[in-house]
């Protein structure tokens, strides 16, 4: 074994713990995408783990969503606050999942913590946060578009032991186990999560072992202010000032809204102030965002226009505020319902967007399709008589850019790393047919580069009967344009019945759909960037040739009439021509 | 030569070009596969060091591991494009001789990705390139040999390389010697990692392998790489900066069918099962006629990709010809552990019948060396090399070609060839075999 040299830590050992500390982060997720049961978690990646240092401050993270960036922070900070450090042994796991204190965001989002001692000190923590796919709560799978109080909605761990010195609390586990819908599946998550907060915990102290723990924390430390340097060099390139924005978020799903949200970003030499004083208070139904949600989603985009490259760590977050204050739809309280918090969350992200898109375009496009746009398709699958459960995000366009069109058919912002079931799975696993799968032509959109188109996607009914949940945001209020681009267009889920109704609805809870019914997922397209008149007339052309824009559009928006057989240009209507 | 480690005949593979994709890396994993069976080691990662990339896998029990869920161009900040036929699992990272050494915005020392390459090249090639790279890193450390660079017919610029690293000594307020270790020890922490990825990440130890090394750098840094994850041994095949090439040679004729059905396992007996795999193999006997490769001399290879109902990731396992439901069922259990680490009592479901068809060909087969226990024949000289936190050693410098089958030495000793060089670090035990391949003892365990 190699001994760490006496001298001052020299710059290259410094390099070198850093990156291994950045690895063990990464082992810790592929660990426990490994061992994980649940398909939310080992395929969708609706997760997150990493080491922080002693006082809570992030040291690395591996995440598959966005929407977790940095929160693992607050899990551990909270974890200090109510134990103290003197509170904590070596063998203790914590877990937390309350929305309204560090660390929380959704029942369903569960962290666990692991405090990690080196020769009886307390030197770092692991830590991560998982959805688990059921924490009981009065609908399966625990979230749902209509619960009114946070009772509903599954479990609450208020920060409490699960391990004590080693020793698993085996009355809380039993409690877990009596509480939900498949124990298997949440204890298998639960030891899967615990496991790999262990890895971290062994690789820490090799990496103790190895160059001596002086070495470490010192370069833990290193690390720190390498993010704070990295990120404050970019903070340097961005234009001082106070940029404003406000939107509006639809309903919360039971009937109320909609809710006005609004953001006052300031951006100093050394700092990015973000105040969303004046948003709407905290609302009935389940959309509301609390403070882990509120951080996690200016992070996401803070990280954005600095330099997503930069490995994350809690260095990088220093120049960062946030203001709100308490009781609004960002900053709920108890008890509050939560659980499609993400809805919300995704606002955050989207106003300081918005606010930024001006004067930050190298980095940032026009405003995309914004929601997660969750579906939950459940039924009795026609072939085997068996329960089937689909829960999936849709794919749908991104804002175009100053020089470029938007991308069509992607995750939005918040769902990072994540996937769209394919059509042939889709087909032999659930009670359904896909009808058609292709990028939606609303006129929409349009500007000197024109957004990304949004999806739609056809659902059948198979089986005799299916329900359908369904969170789709963005239904009123459209995503935006910048610099003359228009607006893009709407998410909406249109129902087909057999009789011949039509229903639009942007949110539903168990809808029934009986076979041969059709559920028409629609998402929108991004907002366009620059006048469209001064988009070239050929690549309209080409536009039209290609189905992206409608004849209709062409000569509406672009001023560029069309003959609709041959696509030779018949008249322009440009004012500078 | 194929991207699933098979040659195939060029009509057959214009049909599908996307199967030839990392050919040229999946050729040296198919030779370390051989020479590995040749020397009797069965558990192997493959180090394959060039100008640019590192690239390793892993042979396990003498199977090189293919995968149908590679993707290309695929980083951290990167979701690169999923292939979906099979491909040998190569993991590659942007580390190699000719990687650039650079200090970042924040003052923090990084090597790679960006590489001059052979063209410009390192500094010390004395053409284009000003770049301070790995390879000079080594030049200056003395642990390449800079009058015998491709046998003498380049000769290296010490005081280049010296040069171009001067500004990141100074930027880091080091000597230019110190500096030079620092890139080397940097860019084996790179690689460290790349190794950890095709083992350890996969539940693998590493101590249960052998390192088969080769491209330019293989040798250079493999020794170290061994030392640091305590892998026992280190093979270094004859030529190695032309292995990959050799290893093409060394492949059979290989063509993969995949039929996709969804059948419950206690819904498939043997005689169904045949039937699907009877219809893959005539499919494949079309493919190989087509090659002009006749029946008997084609054999073929089953597997299907199982998973837990509910599931949606699958398990691919070996299934021999007389399908047996209960051996089938075992096994799945058996690697879903291994992979997972849990098993469920859930039912099983077949996703994909998988058929692998191999047509044999002639293989060139290595020339033994003749017999020569005594090293001293191929010492060239000494020379002072540095070994990082073993210190700057006296090391024995050796010509390669003059080691016959038999000699044995110990570190510090560096031995050269015209393309490459194999670093034996103090405690290290060198041996060649009887084909010429050089096996180090790490001496670790």
């Amino acid at each position: 074994m190699a001994v760490a040299p006496a001298r001052d830590i020299d710059p290259f050992t410094v390099e070198i713990v850093k990156d291994s500390l950045v690895a063990i982060g990464d082992e810790m997720f592929v660990a426990l995408q490994r061992t994980s049961k649940s398909t939310i978690i080992y395929e969708v990646l609706d997760f997150a783990s990493g080491l922080t240092d002693a006082r809570g401050q992030l040291i690395t993270q591996g995440n598959g969503v966005t929407g977790f960036l940095g929160t693992l922070t607050f899990a551990v900070s909270y974890t200090l606050e109510k134990f103290g450090a003197d509170g904590l042994a070596p063998g203790d796991v914590i877990i937390t999942n309350d929305p309204y204190t560090g660390g929380g965001t959704h029942l369903s989002d569960v962290s666990l913590v692991v405090p990690i001692f080196y020769e009886d000190e307390l030197v770092a923590f692991s830590a991560s946060k998982a959805h688990w796919t059921e924490v009981g709560g009065k609908d399966p799978g625990s979230w749902t578009t209509d619960a009114t109080e946070v009772f509903q909605e599954g479990l609450q761990f208020p920060c409490v032991k699960l391990y004590e010195a080693g020793r698993p609390v085996q009355g809380l586990i039993d409690l877990i186990e009596a509480n939900v819908r498949l124990p298997d599946m949440t204890l298998g998550d639960m030891h899967a999560q615990a496991a790999s907060l262990r890895l971290g915990e062994r690789r820490f102290h090799e990496l103790c072992d190895k160059y001596g723990v002086d070495v470490v924390l010192g370069s833990v430390e290193a690390l720190l202010d390498y993010g704070e340097r990295m990120t404050r060099l970019e903070l340097a390139r961005l234009p001082k000032g106070v940029y404003e924005a406000e939107d509006t978020i639809d309903d919360d799903g039971i009937g109320n809204g909609p809710f006005p949200v609004r953001v006052k970003v300031a951006i100093s030499d050394d700092e990015f102030v973000c105040d969303f004083t004046g948003t709407h208070p905290q609302v009935p139904g389940p959309v509301n965002c609390t403070l882990t949600g509120l951080h996690s989603g200016v992070r996401t985009i803070f990280k954005a226009v600095t330099d997503p490259h930069i490995p994350v760590n809690e260095g990088c977050f220093r120049p960062l505020k946030v203001i709100c204050p308490p009781g609004t739809i960002f900053t709920a309280a108890r008890p509050a319902p939560v659980s499609t918090y993400w809805e919300t969350m995704e606002y955050v992200t989207d106003l300081v967007w918005k606010a930024l898109a001006p004067v930050v375009a190298d980095r940032l496009p026009a405003g995309h399709f914004l929601s997660v746009c969750g579906v939950v398709v459940a039924g009795l699958h026609p072939d085997t008589r068996d329960l089937f459960l689909l829960v999936e995000p849709q794919a749908g366009g991104w804002g175009a850019a100053r020089h470029r069109d938007g991308q069509q058919g992607l995750m939005c912002v918040g769902d990072g790393e994540t996937y769209v079931i394919p059509i042939e799975i889709a087909e032999a696993r659930y009670g359904i047919l896909v009808d058609q799968y292709a990028l939606d032509p609303t006129d929409a959109g349009a500007g000197r580069h024109r957004g990304g188109r949004g999806c739609v996607r056809d659902y059948r009914a198979v089986a005799d009967e299916i329900y359908l949940t369904a969170t789709f945001g963005r239904h009123k209020f459209v995503p935006w344009g910048v610099d003359g681009g228009s607006a893009g267009s709407r998410n909406e889920v249109r129902i087909f019945h057999e009789d011949g109704r039509e229903v639009v609805l942007g949110k539903c809870a168990r809808y029934r759909l009986v076979k041969d019914e059709v559920a028409r997922l629609v998402t929108g397209t991004g907002g366009g960037w620059g006048d469209p008149r001064e988009r070239p007339v050929e690549e309209v052309i080409d536009d039209v040739r290609n189905g992206y824009v409608s004849l209709e559009q062409a000569r509406a928006e672009y001023g560029v009439i069309l003959d609709p057989d041959t696509f030779e240009v018949v008249r322009l209507e440009r004012s500078e021509s | 030569m194929q991207s699933n480690g098979g040659v195939s005949r060029f009509e057959v593979a214009a049909q599908a070009p996307i199967n030839l994709v990392e050919s040229g890396p999946v050729g040296g994993v198919i030779g370390a596969a051989a020479i590995g069976a040749l020397v009797g080691e069965d558990n192997l990662i493959t180090l394959d060091i060039g100008g640019t990339t590192a690239k390793a896998s892993l042979v396990e029990r003498g199977d090189v591991r293919v995968t149908s869920e590679y993707h290309i161009e695929r980083s951290p900040l990167h979701a690169g494009y999923p292939l979906k036929v099979p491909v040998v699992d190569v993991v590659e990272i942007g580390a190699g001789g000719g990687s650039i050494a650079w200090i970042d915005p924040a003052g923090a020392l990084k090597v790679g990705p960006h590489s001059a390459g052979a063209d410009p090249g390192p500094a010390c090639y004395g053409l284009e390139g000003s770049e301070p790279t790995l390879t000079d890193g080594n030049v200056i450390a003395h642990r390449i040999n800079p009058e015998y660079f491709l046998g003498g017919r380049i000769r290296l610029d010490v005081e280049r390389a010296r040069e171009a690293l001067r500004p990141i000594a100074d930027a880091l307020e080091v000597s230019v010697e110190e500096a030079a270790l620092g890139v080397i020890r940097i860019a084996n922490a790179n690689m460290i990692h790349l190794l950890k990825l095709v083992s350890v990440r996969r539940g693998r130890d590493p101590r249960e392998f052998s390192i088969v090394a080769f491209g330019g750098g293989g040798s250079m840094h493999a020794t170290a790489l061994a030392r640091e994850l305590r892998v026992p041994r280190v093979i270094v095949p004859p030529a190695p900066g032309h292995f990959s090439a050799w290893g093409m040679l060394a492949s059979d004729l290989r063509h993969d069918v995949v039929q996709t059905r969804f059948v419950r396992a206690e819904a498939l007996d043997r005689a169904a099962s045949d039937e699907i795999w009877r219809g893959l193999e005539e499919r494949l006997l079309g493919t190989f006629a087509d090659e002009r490769v006749p029946p008997e001399r084609v054999t073929f290879a089953r597997s299907a990709d199982m998973r837990y109902a509910g599931q949606e990731h699958t398990v691919n396992v070996p299934i021999p010809d007389g399908y047996d439901p209960g051996e089938t069922a075992r096994r799945f259990h058996n690697l879903h552990d291994q992979l997972y680490t849990f098993r469920l009592s859930s039912p099983i479901e077949f996703v994909n019948f998988r058929l692998t068809g191999f047509g044999t060909v002639r293989k060139p087969e290595l020339a033994r060396i003749a017999t020569n226990g005594d090293g001293s024949a191929a010492r060239k000289g000494v020379r002072g090399v540095d070994f990082d936190e073993l210190g700057r050693h006296e090391a024995t410098i050796y010509e390669r070609s003059l080691l016959g089958a038999g000699a044995e030495l110990e570190g510090p000793a560096v031995v050269e060839e015209p393309a490459a060089s194999t670093v034996v670090f103090p405690g290290q035990r060198l041996r060649v075999d009887e084909y010429g391949n050089v096996i180090i003892e790490t001496g670790v365990n």
